[in-house]
C-alpha cells in the first residue's frame, strides 16, 4: 500500500494528467472570484446603514468579498507559477491523478434522488437507496448483501428516530405500512 | 470559584449514577465513531448532536466529554493501524505508530497512545481548570475592540499555520465568513446572500455545514480517488504484552514533555494541533539517542505527538469556555452544541453556567479514567469495528450524513444544502484547502462582526479605536511575531520530519494532511 504521491517532484504525472490538474486548479481559483465578485455586490446592494458608526449590514460582504477576489488573484497567481494544492492525503490509498466520474456521479446521484423522492417516497426507500448505491460507487460488489443491510439500516433508523426519539422522518408510500 | 472548588462542584455533579452513565455511553459511543476511518472528532461530535437533542443541558455536556475524548482516542487508533489519521492531530502519530504496527508492535503502540492520552489529559484538564478562572478574570475587563483582536488571532492563526499552504488556508476561512453572513444581519434585519431564498433566511445551519464538509466530502472524495476498496489493517497480536518495562522508560519523558507543548499552544487562542504534534515529534528526535529509528517505529515519535495532541485539545478549551472563541474544528462543533441550548460560551459562562461547565471538565477527567480502563482491554474490540468493509461504511456515513441533516428539520432543502457544501468539501480536498478554517470562519464571523460593529458604533465609526487599548496593540503586535515564528517553525519542523520519511514511500507525506 503506498500513499500516492501528488505533487510533481515526487511522481511526474503524464502531461495530459497534468493539464487535467491544471484547468481544475484554474476553476477552483474562478470560482473562489466569482464568489468574491458574488459577496461584493451583495455588500454594495445592502441599504445605507443608519447605526451609530455607519457601518451596516453591507460592510462584512464587502470586507469579505474584497479578500476573496484579492486571495483569488494571489492564488491564481500561485498556479501560474506551478505550485498546485497538495491534495488530502489523510485518508491513505487515494489517487488524486485520475478522477472516477461514475462512482463520484453515482454518490451525487443517489443525494440528489434523496432530495427528490424523500417526500413523495418516503424516508426508507430514499436513504435504503443511498446506501446501496454509495456501496456500490465504492466497490461493494455483493449486491444482495448491500441491499439487505440498506434496507434494515433504513428501516431500523426510522423506526428509532419515529417511535423512540420522537423525531418524524417522511413516511411517504409505505404510509401505513409502518 | 477557584480551580478547586470549581472542580469539586464539578465532580459532584458529574459523579452521579445518571451522570456517570452519560459520561460512559458518550466514551464507548465516541471511541466506537471515532474509531471509523475517515471520522475525526469534529465529525464524530457533529454526528452525535441530534442523540443529544432530548437530555439536559448538564446531561448532554458530560456527555459531549466521553464523546469528545473517545473520538480522540479513535483517531489515533485508526492512525496506528491503518495510517489513516482522519484529522490533522494524529498524522504525526501515524508516521511512527504504524510502523510500530508493522513491525508487530501495534498492542505497544496503542498502549503509549492511550496511556499518553490519559496522562496529557489529566494534567491538561487540571491546568484547564485553573486556567479557566484566572482567564476569566482577565476577559471580563476586555473591551469589543479587544475581543475583535483575539478573534483576527484566531482568524489567521487557524487558516495561515494549518495545511499546506496560507493562501489556501485564508481562501478556507474566507469562504467560512462568507457562509457565515448568510441570512438576516443581527442589527438591521437585512437580507444577505439570500438569493430571496426564504429557507436561507436562518442562515446555514453550522450542522450542516460540517457534516457537509466532513462527511460528504469525505465520501465523494474517497468515491472519486481510492484506489482499492479494501483497508490494510495491521493486526494486533494477541497475548503480546503491550509495553516492556523498556517501552515505559522511553515514553514517560516524551508524555511529559509532549503535554507541556501541547497544552499552553492550545490556550492561545491560535488554532491548529499540527504545530504542537509537529514540534513534539522534532523535539522527541533531538533529545533521542536512537535517532535512526524515527520514522521507522519509535516509540517516543508515538509518546509525545500524541500528549501533545491531547493536550492541545484540552487548552482549546480554554479560549472556548472563557472568551467563546473556537480556534479548532472539533471546538467550533462544541460551540454549537451549547448554541443548540441557547447558551453563548464567554466570560459570564463560569458564573451563569457553572454547574454545567465544572461538570462538563469534571467529565472529561473522568472520560479519560474511563478511556484508559475501556480501552486498554477492548483494543481487540476496536479492531474489530475496523474490519467493518470500506463501501459499507462510506455507505454508512453517507446514511448518517443524509438522516442528520434531514432530521433536524425534516427539509429536503437543507439536503441540498448539504450536497452543496459536500461538493465544495470535496473540491477542497482534492484542491488541497484545509477544511476547519472554514469551519472557523463560519462560526467565528458573525461573533467577530457583533464584537467589530460594536466597537465601531461606540466610537461613533472612528476606526482607530481598534486599536486604541494596550491589550489590543500588544494583541496584534504578537500575532505577527507568531505568524512569523510559525511559519519558521513549520519550516524547520517539516525540514526535520521529511528526511527521515522521504526515503520511505510507505510513511504518509505529512504536508498533505487537511485538518479536521
Amino acid at each position: 500500500m503506498s500513499t500516492s504521491p501528488t505533487t510533481p517532484e515526487h511522481a511526474p504525472a503524464p502531461p495530459r494528467d497534468q493539464r487535467g490538474v491544471s484547468l481544475g486548479e484554474w476553476g477552483v481559483t474562478a470560482g473562489i472570484l466569482a464568489i468574491g465578485i458574488v459577496t461584493l455586490l451583495d455588500g454594495l446592494g445592502q441599504a445605507t446603514s443608519t447605526s451609530a458608526s455607519g457601518v451596516g449590514a453591507g460592510f462584512m460582504p464587502k470586507v469579505v468579498g474584497v479578500l476573496l477576489i484579492a486571495l483569488s488573484v494571489a492564488l491564481g497567481i500561485q498556479v501560474a507559477r506551478g505550485k498546485r494544492g497538495e491534495a488530502d492525503a489523510a485518508e491513505g490509498d487515494v489517487d488524486v491523478r485520475s478522477t472516477k466520474w461514475v462512482p463520484l456521479a453515482v454518490c451525487t446521484g443517489s443525494v440528489l434522488i434523496f432530495i427528490a423522492g424523500v417526500d413523495t417516497l418516503g424516508y426508507i426507500i430514499v436513504s435504503a437507496l443511498a446506501f446501496w448505491l454509495t456501496a456500490w460507487a465504492l466497490g461493494a460488489r455483493s449486491h444482495l448483501k448491500s441491499a439487505v443491510i440498506a434496507i434494515v439500516l433504513s428501516v431500523v433508523v426510522y423506526l428509532v428516530f419515529t417511535h423512540a426519539l420522537g423525531i418524524s422522518l417522511a413516511a411517504g408510500v409505505l404510509e401505513g405500512v409502518l | 470559584m477557584s480551580g478547586w472548588e470549581g472542580l469539586l462542584h464539578g465532580l459532584s455533579v458529574a459523579v452521579t449514577p445518571e451522570n456517570l452513565l452519560f459520561a460512559l455511553i458518550g466514551t464507548i459511543v465516541g471511541t466506537l465513531i471515532g474509531v471509523l476511518p475517515g471520522i475525526g472528532p469534529a465529525l464524530t461530535i457533529a454526528l452525535l448532536l441530534p442523540m443529544t437533542y432530548g437530555l439536559e443541558p448538564a446531561a448532554a455536556f458530560i456527555m459531549f466529554a466521553g464523546i469528545y475524548y473517545g473520538a480522540m482516542y479513535g483517531g489515533s487508533t485508526t492512525a496506528i493501524l491503518l495510517k489513516t489519521p482522519g484529522e490533522s492531530g494524529s498524522v504525526i502519530t501515524a508516521i511512527d505508530g504504524n510502523k510500530m504496527a508493522r513491525k508487530g508492535r501495534g498492542a505497544a503502540a496503542l498502549a503509549t497512545a492511550a496511556i499518553g492520552s490519559f496522562i496529557a489529559g489529566t494534567i491538561a484538564t487540571l491546568l484547564l481548570a485553573f486556567f479557566a478562572p484566572w482567564m476569566v478574570e482577565v476577559a471580563i475587563k476586555l473591551g469589543a475592540q479587544d475581543y475583535f483582536a483575539l478573534m483576527v488571532v484566531a482568524f489567521l492563526t487557524v487558516s495561515a499555520l494549518v495545511g499546506s499552504s496560507p493562501v489556501r488556508g485564508l481562501v478556507s476561512m474566507a469562504l467560512g465568513l462568507t457562509v457565515g453572513l448568510v441570512g438576516l444581519d443581527f442589527q438591521s434585519g437585512q437580507q444577505r446572500l439570500t438569493f430571496g431564498q426564504v429557507s436561507l433566511l436562518d442562515g446555514i445551519d453550522t450542522v450542516v455545514l460540517i457534516v457537509a464538509l466532513f462527511a460528504m466530502g469525505e465520501v465523494l472524495y474517497v468515491a472519486a480517488h481510492q484506489t482499492t476498496s479494501r483497508f490494510d489493517i495491521m493486526p494486533v497480536r494477541k497475548g503480546k504484552r503491550w509495553m516492556s518495562r523498556e517501552d515505559w522508560r522511553r515514553a514517560w519523558r516524551p508524555w511529559l514533555r509532549g503535554t507541556s507543548i501541547g497544552f499552553p499552544l492550545g490556550v492561545i487562542p491560535a488554532g491548529g494541533s499540527e504545530i504542537p504534534t509537529f514540534l513534539s515529534y522534532t523535539l522527541e528526535r533531538k533529545l533521542s539517542k536512537r535517532r535512526e529509528e524515527f520514522g521507522h517505529g519509535a516509540i517516543e515519535g508515538v509518546a509525545g505527538p500524541e500528549a501533545a495532541n491531547n493536550a492541545n485539545a484540552a487548552g482549546t478549551l480554554v479560549p472556548l469556555l472563557t472568551l467563546g472563541i473556537p480556534t479548532s474544528a472539533t471546538a467550533a462543533v462544541i460551540l454549537v452544541a451549547f448554541q443548540q441550548y441557547g447558551i453563548q460560551p464567554g466570560p459570564q459562562l463560569l458564573d451563569t453556567q457553572s454547574a454545567l461547565v465544572w461538570g462538563l471538565i469534571a467529565s472529561l477527567l473522568i472520560a479519560n479514567v474511563i478511556l484508559l480502563g475501556l480501552n486498554l482491554p477492548l483494543i481487540g474490540l476496536w479492531v474489530k469495528i475496523l474490519k467493518i468493509p470500506k463501501p459499507y461504511l462510506f455507505a454508512g456515513i453517507m446514511v448518517f450524513a443524509l438522516l442528520g441533516t434531514y432530521a433536524v428539520n425534516g427539509s429536503a432543502f437543507d439536503v441540498g444544502v448539504l450536497l452543496f457544501f459536500g461538493v465544495a468539501g470535496y473540491l477542497m480536498r482534492r484542491f488541497g484547502f484545509p477544511v476547519s478554517p472554514m469551519i472557523v470562519g463560519a462560526i467565528l464571523g458573525p461573533l467577530a462582526e457583533v464584537q467589530l460593529r460594536r466597537a465601531l458604533d461606540i466610537a461613533g465609526g472612528d476606526v482607530t479605536t481598534l486599536v486604541s487599548t494596550p491589550f489590543t496593540i500588544v494583541v496584534y503586535l504578537t500575532l505577527a511575531a507568531v505568524l512569523l515564528g510559525g511559519f519558521l517553525m513549520r519550516r524547520s519542523a517539516r525540514n526535520d520530519t521529511l528526511p527521515a520519511a522521504a526515503h520511505d514511500d510507505e510513511v504518509p507525506d505529512v504536508r498533505e494532511s487537511s485538518h479536521r
